[in-house]
């Protein structure tokens, strides 16, 4: 069985993997950017609040009134901690508790910088600081702010809240993405199994159906339907060669022991000699076809540990004296060969291989049988120095050996090659036709699944 | 291949049998029936599974011809409600499924031997010979079996005629051993064939002529009479000489 790569389900994993984290980080920062927009919105509110107010000041006391506002302010401490920096013509401070202006500042409007602030306790420190810039009259510079270290312990938040989900989106859908990943291959994997013990000769293989429903119950049904359908085709080829078998059989008996009953009390002439002749080569002909038949609907359940080495041998033991008769000498060599089959079938495939090729040499040839052992399975060739095929006409050949090809013309029903190819195939056995120089090779090639050393 | 006269003669002195035959084609039955008659054998006839069970059961037969294919009771049912009674009466299925798995079921059912239809004489009697004799009689015991002038080490596995050792191949010595258990009866090429090889299909033509001829080339000496006989359109039969 061809197991699919692990490496898809992997690759699945890593795709919803890939779709959960943009999800998760698109999501985080969304609600970074707005909390932060409606942060600043606040800070920004509160600060044009007080520097209204100080401008208000300006306008209806003048610049002292807004020094003296600025100051108290910064000596008393409040709820919401506001900085203040307010500058005279040549840019010095006046008031405020802010060190300096701060260099990031040069034009009016509103601005996040870090700066040194002085604490009330006299003390300074290094703090986050959004603020606005407004011109007074007379050249006066004031800059009111609020400390929004809030903005920069949401923006560390942000970022390690993104690490964090990220790792865990990772973790957890690389393992959901795995199991689902595998689920569908599981599916393929069980799928392509049932089909190769199906096609071994399992016709009661099934694919398992789940309660679920979903798309691959569906594909599972169609299949099984698939499955029971052919079932029922080789069911009912079965049943009908056997039908046929005993209809053909039964009147063709009768035929049968009418002549030997007419023989035996000797009416018999010539005719009946005649008769019986072409009977038996008619029933030799209902015979092949209906053991092809069969041997086409081969189940699985039919196979059983086989010695091949055994079958070449004894057929090469049988057909020995055959080749000797005819001056054809006759080499079989074997290594040690099992594989799981149908003895009668594979019987019939080597006699009738060795069969043809003791037929086709001519006296003084030589026919050799060798069972071998390839990387990829057990391998039978059977090689004579007959006259052989050429080389564009053996595709036709093998083709004819799959047909019941009525021209063909050779002893005995002339199916024999047909019960080779059968054969062959039952067994997961590719068959070719090769030059032997001269004469003609035939491998069959035992798929390495089937057989095993012995 | 020839059939100019019959190869089983009513002067040939075989043992009378004595038959049932169970099958439910009246006019094979019949000329079975006449066929056999023929040949001096008395035959029953039962036409269903039932009605042959109870024949089986109730009279003595020697050998009975039971086809697979019978309405109600079928023939495998038959046998087995034979067998399980402890009736040991052999018996030759018929059969016009001739499929090797078939073949092992009726053989695995308690059938002595399966016979496809459809069937020439020569082939049901030297059957239906086989399995009555193989019935009665057994090896002495010691491990010898004398045939004439034939005689065969069973756990040696070696020939000996007239004192003269033969020296023979594996299948060539159970050929033999297949001959002499049947010494006086016919064997016929299918038979040889599923017993010495193991072939449920004909492996082609005159390969167990061929393999007879080279025995009989070995166990007939110079001035020995032959033992081993060629009947016409039947088998062989070798003769205790």
């Amino acid at each position: 069985m061809q197991r699919l790569r692990p490496t898809a389900a992997l690759r699945g994993a890593l795709w919803i993997t890939l779709i959960a984290l943009i999800a998760t980080g698109t999501a985080l920062t969304v609600q970074y950017v707005q909390t932060v927009r409606l942060l600043d919105a606040r800070v920004q509110a509160s600060v044009d609040d007080e520097a209204a107010a100080l401008i208000e000041r300006y306008q209806g006391a003048g610049p002292l009134a807004v020094v003296q506002a600025v100051s108290r302010a910064v000596e008393r401490p409040r709820v919401t901690d506001f900085i203040y920096l307010m500058t005279d013509v040549a840019g010095q401070p006046v008031a405020g508790n802010l060190a300096s202006w701060p260099d990031e500042i040069d034009r009016t409007g509103y601005r996040t910088f870090d700066t040194q602030i002085s604490t009330t306790r006299g003390t300074m420190a290094e703090r986050q600081v959004a603020a606005r810039t407004v011109l007074l009259g007379g050249d006066y510079r004031l800059l009111v702010g609020s400390l929004s270290d809030d903005r920069r312990l949401l923006h560390d938040r942000y970022v390690s809240a993104l690490i964090w989900s990220l790792l865990a989106t990772g973790v957890i859908g690389l393992l959901f993405g795995f199991w689902y990943s595998r689920r569908g291959l599981a599916f393929l994997d069980a799928a392509s199994a049932a089909g190769d013990r199906f096609r071994a000769g399992h016709l009661d293989e099934r694919l398992p159906v789940t309660r679920r429903g979903d798309e691959y119950d569906r594909l599972a049904g169609t299949l099984n339907h698939g499955f029971a359908e052919i079932e029922r085709l080789v069911d009912t080829l079965r049943t009908a060669t056997d039908a046929l078998a005993h209809d053909l059989k039964t009147p063709l008996t009768r035929i049968r022991s009418r002549i030997d009953l007419a023989a035996l009390q000797g009416e018999a002439n010539g005719v009946a000699g005649d008769i019986r002749a072409d009977l038996d080569a008619l029933l030799r002909t209902i015979d092949d076809t209906l053991r092809l038949a069969r041997a086409e609907t081969t189940m699985a359940s039919e196979f059983a540990p086989v010695d091949l080495a055994e079958i070449v041998r004894e057929a090469g033991e049988l057909f020995e004296p055959v080749a000797e008769d005819r001056g054809v000498t006759l080499t079989v060599n074997v290594v040690p060969a099992r594989l799981d089959g149908v003895r009668s079938l594979l019987g019939q495939l080597v006699a009738n291989l060795i069969d043809n090729a003791v037929k086709y040499s001519p006296a003084g040839g030589a026919v050799t049988v060798s069972l071998t052992e390839a990387d990829d399975g057990i391998r039978l060739s059977v090689a004579d120095t007959g006259p052989g095929i050429p080389a564009d006409q053996r595709e036709r050949v093998l083709a004819r050996f799959v047909r019941l090809d009525t021209s063909r013309q050779a002893e005995g029903s002339g199916l024999g090659l047909s019960i080779v190819q059968v054969a062959a195939r039952v067994h997961g056995a590719v068959l070719s036709l090769d030059d032997n120089r001269p004469g003609l090779r035939v491998t069959v090639r035992f798929n390495g699944d089937n057989t095993r050393r012995s | 291949m020839a059939y100019a006269s019959a190869p089983w003669s009513p002067e040939r002195n075989a043992p009378v049998v004595k038959l049932l035959m169970i099958e439910d084609d009246a006019q094979t039955a019949d000329y079975v029936r006449r066929g056999l008659a023929e040949l001096g054998h008395a035959t029953d006839h039962a036409a269903t599974g039932v009605d042959g069970l109870t024949a089986a059961i109730v009279g003595r037969y020697d050998a009975i011809i039971l086809d697979r294919n019978l309405p109600g009771l079928d023939g495998l049912s038959v046998l087995k409600s034979l067998r399980a009674q402890g009736d040991r009466t052999p018996v030759l299925l018929l059969s016009a499924l001739g499929q090797v798995d078939d073949r092992i079921a009726g053989l695995r059912a308690g059938g002595d031997d399966y016979l496809p239809k459809p069937f020439a004489f020569g082939e049901l009697m030297a059957r239906i010979e086989a399995i009555a004799r193989r019935h009665g009689d057994a090896d002495t015991g010691d491990g010898v079996r004398r045939t004439g002038s034939l005689t065969l080490d069973l756990l040696a596995r070696t020939a000996t005629r007239n004192g003269r050792r033969i020296e023979l191949l594996n299948k060539e010595y159970q050929l033999l051993d297949y001959l002499t258990r049947h010494a006086g009866q016919v064997v016929t090429r299918t038979m040889l064939i599923e017993a010495i090889w193991d072939y449920s299909f004909d492996p082609g033509t005159n390969i167990v002529d061929v393999h007879v001829s080279r025995l009989r080339a070995k166990i007939d000496g110079a001035g020995e009479p032959p033992m081993i006989r060629t009947v016409r359109g039947a088998g062989y039969r070798l003769d205790a000489v």
